[in-house]
C-alpha cells in the first residue's frame, strides 16, 4: 500500500464532534472496517441541549493516522476531528470500568460461542 | 398548501431543473410514481434497476449535472447497488431515491424490506433514511448539493412509503441545492507549484477525471503548450488533451504505450491533477515516476498522500488552481525535453492502426473514428474492447468517453449509452461493447427500443470473456477455463426480437460500407462484428509489475 516512510503510530485517541442522528455511528464504524483501519474502542454520547454528539475513538496502532483523520473528515456527519495525544488509551480499559452489574459480563459472554 | 411527501419529491426535482428520471416502480414507491404521473418530469422505464442506475449515470456523465434514478424497496434497492458503487468509484453525481417499507414496519423483516441505508453507507458519498415528509424539504436540496460539490458522488435518499403519503402544509419551498463554491488554492501553494515548474527540466502532466469534473481541460492544454509539458491521461482523463496533439502521451498504465511509461520514468517533475494514483495507472507504485518530484492537486484532501507521498499537495479545484497558476507561467521551450519526447514517441508509440483490417478490433475502431463526428459520445463496457477504445479511439474533448473505470462494471455500456443519448439528443452515441458485457444488461434493449434513442451498438464479438481469456493465456499457463462461450448467440436476431435493427458483419462482402450504412441509419441499431478470439490487448503490464516491464507484441509469443 503506502510507501511512506512514516513510522507506525501507537494507539491513540481521536475526538469527534458528530451530528446526533441514527446512523452516524454506523458511518464511522463502517469507514474503519472498509479502509482496514484499526478501531479498538468507541465512547459516544449526546451533548446536552445540542443536535450533536461527542465521540472518542481508540485507534489502534496505525501506519497512516493522517489518512484516518482525512477520511473521517470526509464523512458528512462528522463536524470536527481532533487528535488527543494527552488522553491515555487506558480510558478504554474494560477491566477498569467500575459500573454496577458489569462485573460478570466476561464470564456470561464466555458461554456463547 | 397541503402536499404529500411524494409530491414534495417531484416538485423539488422539478425546481432542481431535473427533466428526466429513470427507474422502476414497485410496492414501496407507488405513491411517488403516482405523483410522477402528474408532474413535468419525463420518466424512462428501465427493465432492471441496475439499468436505471446506469441510465442516470449516462445522463450525468454526459452533462456533469446530477442524474436521478428511482427504485422500490428490497430488490429494487439491492439491484441499484452496483450502479451506486460504480458512481462512487468514478465520482459521478447521482441522486438515488428508493422506496422503503412504512416506518412502522422497518426492522420487522417485512415484505421487500432491506436495510438500504446500511447497505449504501460504504458505497455512497452520503445517504439518508427520511423519517418525515417535512424532512424531505431539507434532505433533497442537500442531496443535490452534496452530489455535485467538491468531488462528485452518489447520494441515496431512502423514503418509507408512509412518508411519501404523509400530507403536510408547505408554505415555503426551499431553494434548489447548488454545489458549494470551488476550493481555492492558497497563494503560497501556487507559488511553490510555480517554483517547482520553473526549476524542472523534464516535467510530465498526469491528468484525470478531476480535470473533467472541474471543466479545466482548456487550462491543461494552455499550461502544457506554454511550459512545454507532455500530458499522460488516466482512463477518465481521456479527452482532456487532444489525442493528436504532439504533447499527448495518451493513456498511461497497464495498457498504455511504452513511450508513455518511458517518459514518466524519465520525468523529474510529475504534475498530478485530478487523479488518484490508481493501481491500473501506476503499476508497481514504488517504481512509478521514481525520480520525480510530485505535485498533487486534488479537491479531495484524502487523496493527497493516500498512495504516493506528494512533495507538494494542493487541496483545491483543478480549474481554480490552474486559473491562478497560468497567468504567471512563462513560456518555456524546453528544447531538449521536447526533442526527447518526440523521439521516444516516434520509437515507442502504439503500433499504427491505419492499415489494419476492419474486422481487427483496432482497425475497426480506426474506421469507426473516421465515420462518426468528433462530437460523438462513446460508451464502453469492460474488457478488451474497453482498452482498445482507450488506446486507439482519438478522443479530442472531455465527456466523449463514458466507461466504468473504478468498479469495472460489465453491463455499463448499453444503459449508459441510453442515458447519454437522452441527455444529448444532438450528438451520436456509440456503445462499443463485447459479447460478455452486453449480455449483462441486455434487457435494456427493450428500454432502448421504447425510447428510440439514437444509440449504435458496435459489438466486438469474440465469443469469449476476452480479457479473462487473455490473462489465462498470459499468466495462467494458457489454461483456459470458464472464459469461452460454447453457445453462439445470434445478437442480430436478439436485437430484432427487442424491436431494434441489427446488421451482421460476419461474412459481409464489404464490411466497411455496411458499417458506414448502419452508422448513418437514424435510430438504434446493433452491429455485430466478429473478431478473432485470440486477439490480445497489448502492451500489457502484468498486475503488480512496474509499467516499464510491459509485455509487448514482439514478446507475446515468449509468454504464451
Amino acid at each position: 500500500m503506502s510507501e511512506s516512510m512514516e513510522p507506525m503510530s501507537g494507539p491513540c485517541v481521536l475526538e469527534l464532534l458528530v451530528q446526533n442522528h441514527p446512523g452516524v455511528m454506523l458511518h464511522v464504524a463502517s469507514l474503519f472496517a472498509r479502509r482496514a483501519f484499526n478501531l479498538e474502542g468507541i465512547l459516544c454520547g449526546p451533548l446536552k441541549d445540542s443536535t450533536m454528539s461527542r465521540m472518542l475513538l481508540l485507534v489502534g496502532a496505525q501506519v497512516r493516522l493522517d489518512q484516518v483523520v482525512r477520511q473521517l473528515e470526509k464523512l458528512h456527519d462528522v463536524i470536527e476531528v481532533n487528535q488527543h495525544p494527552e488522553i491515555s488509551p487506558e480510558l478504554f480499559e474494560p477491566s477498569d470500568w467500575r459500573i454496577a452489574g458489569l462485573a460478570d459480563t466476561q464470564r456470561k459472554s464466555a458461554g456463547k460461542t | 398548501m397541503k402536499v404529500s411527501g411524494a409530491h414534495i419529491i417531484t416538485h423539488l426535482l422539478e425546481r432542481q431543473g431535473v427533466e428526466i428520471v429513470s427507474g422502476i416502480p414497485g410496492g414501496a414507491n407507488l405513491p411517488l410514481y403516482d405523483a410522477l404521473s402528474h408532474s413535468r418530469l419525463r420518466h424512462v422505464l428501465a427493465r432492471h434497476e441496475q439499468g436505471a442506475g446506469f441510465i442516470a449515470q449516462g445522463m450525468a456523465r454526459a452533462t456533469g449535472r446530477t442524474g436521478v434514478c428511482l427504485g422500490t424497496s428490497g430488490p429494487g434497492a439491492t439491484n441499484l447497488i452496483t450502479a451506486i458503487a460504480d458512481a462512487k468509484l468514478d465520482s459521478v453525481p447521482l441522486v438515488v431515491i428508493t422506496g422503503q417499507v412504512p416506518r412502522a414496519l422497518i426492522g420487522t423483516d417485512a415484505f421487500q424490506e432491506v436495510d438500504t441505508y446500511g447497505l449504501t453507507v460504504p458505497i455512497s458519498k452520503h445517504n439518508y433514511l427520511v423519517r418525515s415528509a417535512s424532512e424531505l424539504l431539507q434532505v433533497l436540496p442537500k442531496a443535490f448539493m452534496l452530489a455535485e460539490s467538491g468531488r462528485p458522488g452518489p447520494v441515496v435518499v431512502d423514503v418509507p412509503k408512509d412518508v411519501q403519503t404523509e400530507v403536510i402544509d408547505v408554505t415555503e419551498w426551499p431553494a434548489p441545492g447548488a454545489p458549494e463554491p470551488a476550493t481555492i488554492p492558497s497563494y503560497a501553494a501556487v507559488e511553490q507549484f510555480l517554483a517547482l515548474l520553473q526549476r524542472a527540466e523534464r516535467p510530465v502532466l498526469y491528468v484525470g477525471g478531476g480535470v473533467v469534473a472541474a471543466q479545466a481541460a482548456d487550462l491543461v492544454i494552455a499550461l502544457a503548450e506554454r511550459a512545454s509539458i507532455p500530458v499522460a491521461m488516466t482512463l477518465h482523463g481521456l479527452g482532456v488533451f487532444p489525442a493528436n496533439h504532439r504533447l499527448s502521451l495518451g493513456m498511461l498504465g497497464m495498457h498504455g504505450a511504452r513511450s508513455t511509461a518511458i517518459l514518466l520514468d524519465e520525468a523529474d517533475l510529475l504534475l498530478a491533477i485530478g487523479v488518484r494514483f490508481d493501481d491500473r495507472a501506476t503499476g508497481k507504485l514504488s517504481e512509478f515516476c521514481k525520480h520525480a518530484t510530485v505535485v498533487h492537486v486534488d479537491v479531495d484532501a484524502s487523496e493527497i498522500h493516500k498512495l504516493k507521498p506528494a512533495n507538494l499537495g494542493i487541496v483545491a479545484d483543478a480549474r481554480a488552481t490552474l486559473e491562478r497558476l497560468l497567468p504567471r507561467v512563462s513560456i518555456q521551450p524546453r528544447t531538449h525535453w521536447m526533442q526527447r519526447v518526440a523521439e521516444v514517441k516516434r520509437r515507442h508509440s502504439l503500433p499504427p492502426a491505419a492499415d489494419l483490417d476492419i474486422l481487427n478490433p483496432v482497425g475497426l475502431l480506426h474506421a469507426l473514428s473516421r465515420l462518426i463526428p468528433a462530437s460523438s459520445i462513446i460508451t464502453t463496457d469492460v474488457g478488451q474492447h474497453q482498452m482498445w477504445v482507450a488506446q486507439y479511439y482519438p478522443f479530442m474533448k472531455p465527456r466523449r468517453l463514458q466507461t466504468s473505470g473504478g468498479l469495472g462494471t460489465m453491463g455499463f455500456g448499453l444503459p449508459a449509452a441510453i442515458g447519454a443519448a437522452l441527455a444529448r439528443p444532438d450528438v451520436p452515441v456509440i456503445c462499443v461493447s463485447g459479447d460478455g458485457s452486453l449480455l449483462m444488461n441486455i434487457q435494456e434493449l427493450a428500454t432502448l427500443a421504447e425510447c428510440n434513442a439514437n444509440v449504435k451498438i458496435v459489438l466486438l464479438n469474440n465469443r469469449h470473456l476476452g480479457l479473462v481469456r487473455q490473462q489465462q493465456t498470459l499468466f495462467y499457463g494458457g489454461r483456459l477455463h470458464a472464459s469461452q462461450f460454447h453457445t453462439d448467440t445470434d445478437f442480430v436476431g436478439l436485437a430484432k426480437a427487442f424491436g431494434i435493427a441489427g446488421t451482421e458483419l460476419e461474412g459481409a462482402t464489404d464490411p466497411h460500407a455496411q458499417l458506414a450504412e448502419a452508422l448513418a441509419t437514424p435510430g438504434p441499431i446493433l452491429i455485430n462484428v466478429p473478431i478473432h478470439p485470440m486477439e490480445n490487448v497489448l502492451p500489457m503490464v502484468p498486475p503488480g509489475a512496474a509499467n516499464r516491464d510491459m509485455i509487448e507484441i514482439t514478446q507475446e509469443v515468449a509468454h504464451v
